[in-house]
């Protein structure tokens, strides 16, 4: 009889302390798998072409998806805006959009991408395991997804976040 | 004909303006997997809902792509193994068995103690009074 | 002034509680009057802060926070008077009034006293503390900034999802009193009579439970708009853990009543399934798992609630393992016995529940020990995982009746040997008649042949040897095996396909035509969208189904609302996907035969609880 109490108490230890220990978690706090980036080929809203490949130039690239669409794209917009002019390069991924519309938001809000994948079908969002937008991917060496955001981003997440994986 | 079928799918994919593509199957085994595999994929999007039962875009995506690899003749573990890759382990329902052998073996273990116990009770109080 | 009176009924009601619970250890009363007085009063005092939040909501008092948050001036007075339960602390308080109203019922009706109400109180009390510190309702909004309120979850304006919390917490609250008459005789053992009051209490809430699962999947089932009725959702199965341990707790103390054995299950059985309940409302409301119908909730709120569960688990199995001692009687157990039987149901059920329990927390155990990876457990894994168990104890449900207590050869030998094989065979001849080779749905028909057989066999001998019937098991059995045989049918033989059709086009499902005939804008109160017409002909006749697309502009959600048509024999099922244009649509329709006997199932079943305590006699 006497493994029984010992038993129970073993048990609900720890389920309750599993429990417990999930609560104290910051849920921010999470790690991130690097998954790798399959190559594809698309077209920029200024019509050139654009491969993947052109990633791997540079050992760290930063990916944002917007889009006209999105609310949230129009809150983030004032952050890229500065993060470009600290000097940070961004590429955009248009996200099932329309080409005049983005152009006008461009025009309108002002560019704070070195580069815009035009991604009118979604298919380049598809690859990188995008479900809406606006979504930040930090891809290292043209081939590995380090880093995805999904929502805004503003300067707590890009300072949780990224920065921590940039000093690296 | 598959290569005819997939050139008729991709041209519907670049040309058409819509992404709605009306599902034909050569047989009924291929329209049955594909109506299930969306049961056991969530929508990355929504919470708690699976693509079968979502209408946001990127659900739509993910059928578009599950009838696709059908058509091209993946295997149902294949498909699911793809979505995974590019989504996460946790856009499909089904925990893999590699990574959560627990989980899986624990009814087994269960069914052994129901056993086990099911011994020492009969044993017990197997004397007659 | 009214709010305020409420938070003071509350706190009111929370110092009465303890009051109960000091006097019942410190200086037991002789009788049972002070019990019944202390517990009326708590009782009027909560009912009271109730109607005092309910006057709120009915008179749209905004400047409580609660109010603001959870209404809107527009909402119909139904569902302004069901709102007060559609958010975490409001939803306590209705918790708290049927915890309250269940002690009182119970106090009034047993003599046996002594220590139980007092630990019925000590989880009222945990509780009603919590509400008043950390969750009260009745909180101002200051200053007053929104006076439109904001709009409920359109999703959550609809009658049966009103009914259903209420209905589940009448079955979770219920569950207090098995364990306060448990906790009672572990304290004040006199003899193993005192746990028979069990029996029926356990019945009763869980009759209730079943009431409120059922309604939550029948909701889920026209409302949600892709025709499932069951997800495995975190939330769903904290229901369902419960359900499984309030029917194992049944069935222990019918044989602890029966023969005074199983006396230990039964009493840690009482434990495990109020502390399935606190812990299932702790997981609906923590925010530690995320689904359709969490409560958002603080971290810290989600840790006393935890806190108390645990509590609450720790002082049941302290007592249960210091005053336990009883072995109970030895009887003749063969494996042919029914106290075999009993103890299969109890091993089973109890298994059933862990399972469950350990799917559903799985994903936060993953991720604590993966550092941060995320996984999914969900419908694969658990039907594939439960089926088999709950199978095996069906076919135990139909034979374990048949059999006595004590016996040590097969009774009845030959009457079981007649219904296992002739349900073999009928099902095999279904099975070959419908050209359907699925396994699953051999065994479950066969399973359902068996239990039928079993419960007609039982009420014959009942009727033929002139002794009281037992109508509510029989009919809580036959409802299950309705259940079960709708289940197998329906998730083995539906129909689904998805189709884009344009204004008059028509698509073949089986030897159906269904066309799409119009599509019409619907504009009401609060919503504003799209209904389409369709025409399912098959056969002889003609059926029309209008599913709709609809906006919430208030709080900017678009729904699907299915077009169903329903009949005892199968459901035809279209929910709408994307507009295409002006007048196609993406649309899927199923058919899904005897889904409705689920429902016909758990109705029965719920129905058949509360007749517990009548019993017919044919003379």
């Amino acid at each position: 009889m006497k493994i029984y109490p010992l038993l129970t108490i073993l048990l609900a230890i720890s389920l309750f302390g599993l429990l417990f220990f999930q609560l104290f978690l910051n849920s921010d706090v999470q790690g991130f798998n690097q998954k790798s980036l399959a190559p594809f080929k698309s077209k920029l809203l200024n019509g050139d072409s654009f491969t993947s490949e052109e990633l791997k130039n540079d050992s760290l690239s930063l990916l944002n998806v917007w889009a006209t669409w999105c609310v949230g794209c129009r809150l983030e917009h004032s952050y890229l805006m500065e993060l470009e002019k600290k000097g940070i390069s961004i590429i955009g991924i248009n996200y099932k959009d329309d080409k005049e519309k983005a152009f006008k938001w461009l025009d309108q809000f002002g560019d704070p991408y070195i580069k815009n994948i035009f991604d009118d079908q979604g298919e380049v969002g598809f690859l990188l395991g995008v479900s809406g937008a606006p979504e930040t991917f930090l891809i290292k060496n043209g081939d590995s997804i380090v880093m995805h955001h999904v929502g805004v981003l503003d300067k707590e997440v890009w300072k949780n976040k990224f920065v921590p994986l940039i000093k690296k | 004909m598959k290569a005819f079928l997939l050139i008729l799918l991709f041209s519907q994919l670049v040309y058409g303006e819509d992404e709605f593509m009306t599902f034909s199957f050569i047989n009924d085994s291929d329209e049955k997997r594909f109506y299930s595999l969306q049961k056991e994929v969530s929508c990355p999007l929504c919470e708690g809902s699976s693509i079968a039962g979502s209408n946001a875009p990127i659900a739509s995506d993910i059928k578009n792509k599950i009838y696709t690899e059908i058509l091209l003749g993946k295997s149902d573990e294949e498909i699911l193994a793809n979505l995974r890759d590019i989504f996460g382990e946790e856009v499909t329902y089904k925990p893999s068995f590699e990574n959560n052998i627990f989980l899986w073996l624990l009814p087994l273990i269960f069914f052994l103690l129901i056993i086990f116990a099911a011994r020492i009770f009969l044993k017990k109080n197997d004397k007659k009074v | 002034m009214i709010p305020e009176l409420g938070n003071f009924l509350l706190i009111f009601s929370m110092i009465n509680s303890l009051l109960l619970i000091s006097i019942a250890f410190i200086y037991p009363p002789k009788d049972k009057r002070f019990f019944l007085s202390a517990s009326l009063v708590t009782f009027l005092a909560i009912f009271l802060s109730f109607i005092a939040l309910e006057i709120s909501f009915l008179t749209d008092d905004f400047s409580v926070l609660y109010v603001a948050t959870n209404s809107n001036p527009n909402l119909p007075i139904y569902y302004k008077f069901a709102a007060l339960w559609g958010g975490h602390e409001g939803s306590l308080l209705l918790f708290l009034l049927i915890l309250a109203g269940w002690i009182l019922v119970f106090v009034f009706f047993n003599e046996d006293q002594k220590y139980s109400s007092a630990f019925m109180n000590i989880v009222l009390f945990a509780l009603l503390a919590f509400t008043v510190f950390l969750s009260n309702p009745f909180e101002r909004l200051l200053p007053i900034s929104s006076i439109s309120g904001s709009d409920l979850n359109p999703l959550l304006q609809d009658f049966a999802f009103t009914i259903h919390p209420p209905m589940l917490y009448m079955g979770y609250a219920g569950l207090v009193i098995p364990f306060g008459i448990a906790m009672n005789f572990l304290l004040n053992r006199e003899k193993v009579k005192q746990l028979e009051p069990i029996r029926s209490w356990s019945v009763v809430s869980w009759s209730f439970l079943t009431l409120g699962i059922s309604l939550g999947s029948w909701w889920a089932y026209y409302e949600l708009g892709w025709g499932g009725w069951w997800f495995w959702d975190p939330v769903e199965n904290s229901a369902l853990v419960p359900w499984l341990l309030c029917t194992a707790l049944i069935h222990s103390s019918i044989a602890t009543n029966a023969r005074q054995i199983f006396i230990n299950w039964t009493l840690a059985l009482t434990i495990l399934s109020l502390a399935g309940s606190l812990l299932g409302m702790f997981l609906v409301r923590s925010g530690i798992i995320t689904s359709v119908h969490s409560f958002a909730l603080d971290p810290d709120r989600g840790i006393f609630l935890l806190l108390i569960c645990f509590v609450i688990v720790i002082l049941g199995f302290s007592l249960f393992f210091l005053k336990s001692h009883s072995r109970g009687l030895k009887t003749d157990m063969g494996i042919y016995s029914k106290e075999f039987m009993f103890f299969i149901n109890n091993a089973f059920l109890v298994t059933l529940s862990a399972i469950v329990l350990l799917g559903t927390i799985y994903p936060i155990i993953y991720e604590i020990f993966s550092g941060g990876d995320q996984i999914t457990v969900g419908a694969p894994y658990f039907n594939m995982v439960t089926v088999p168990f709950a199978l095996i104890l069906l076919f135990f449900q139909a034979i374990g009746p048949l059999t006595k207590w004590g016996g040590n050869k097969i009774d009845n030998l030959n009457s079981i040997g007649i219904i296992i094989i002739s349900s073999i065979v009928l099902s095999y001849l279904v099975s070959y008649l419908f050209f359907s080779f699925s396994f699953y749905e051999f065994v479950g028909n066969a399973i359902v042949l068996m239990l039928i057989q079993s419960l007609g066999f039982l009420a014959f001998k009942s009727f033929h040897s002139q002794r009281k019937i037992n109508f509510s098991m029989i009919a809580g059995h036959l409802g299950l095996a309705i259940l079960t045989f709708g289940i197998t049918i329906s998730s083995l033989n539906s129909v689904e396909k998805e189709f884009v059709l344009q204004k008059n086009e028509s698509v073949l499902v089986g030897s159906s035509k269904i066309t799409l005939e119009d599509t019409q804008s619907v504009q009401e109160d609060n919503y504003y969208g799209d209904r389409v017409t369709f025409s399912f002909q098959e056969e002889d006749r003609i059926l029309k189904l209008y599913p709709e697309r609809r906006f919430y502009p208030a709080s900017r959600m678009e729904t699907t609302e299915a077009g169903i048509y329903p009949s005892v024999y199968k459901d035809v099922y279209i929910s709408l996907g994307q507009k295409i244009g002006e007048n196609a649509w993406a649309a899927k329709v199923q058919i899904k035969p005897l889904v409705r006997f689920i429902w016909l199932g758990a109705i029965i079943m719920f129905l058949a609880g509360l007749l517990v305590r009548t019993k017919f006699k044919f003379k």
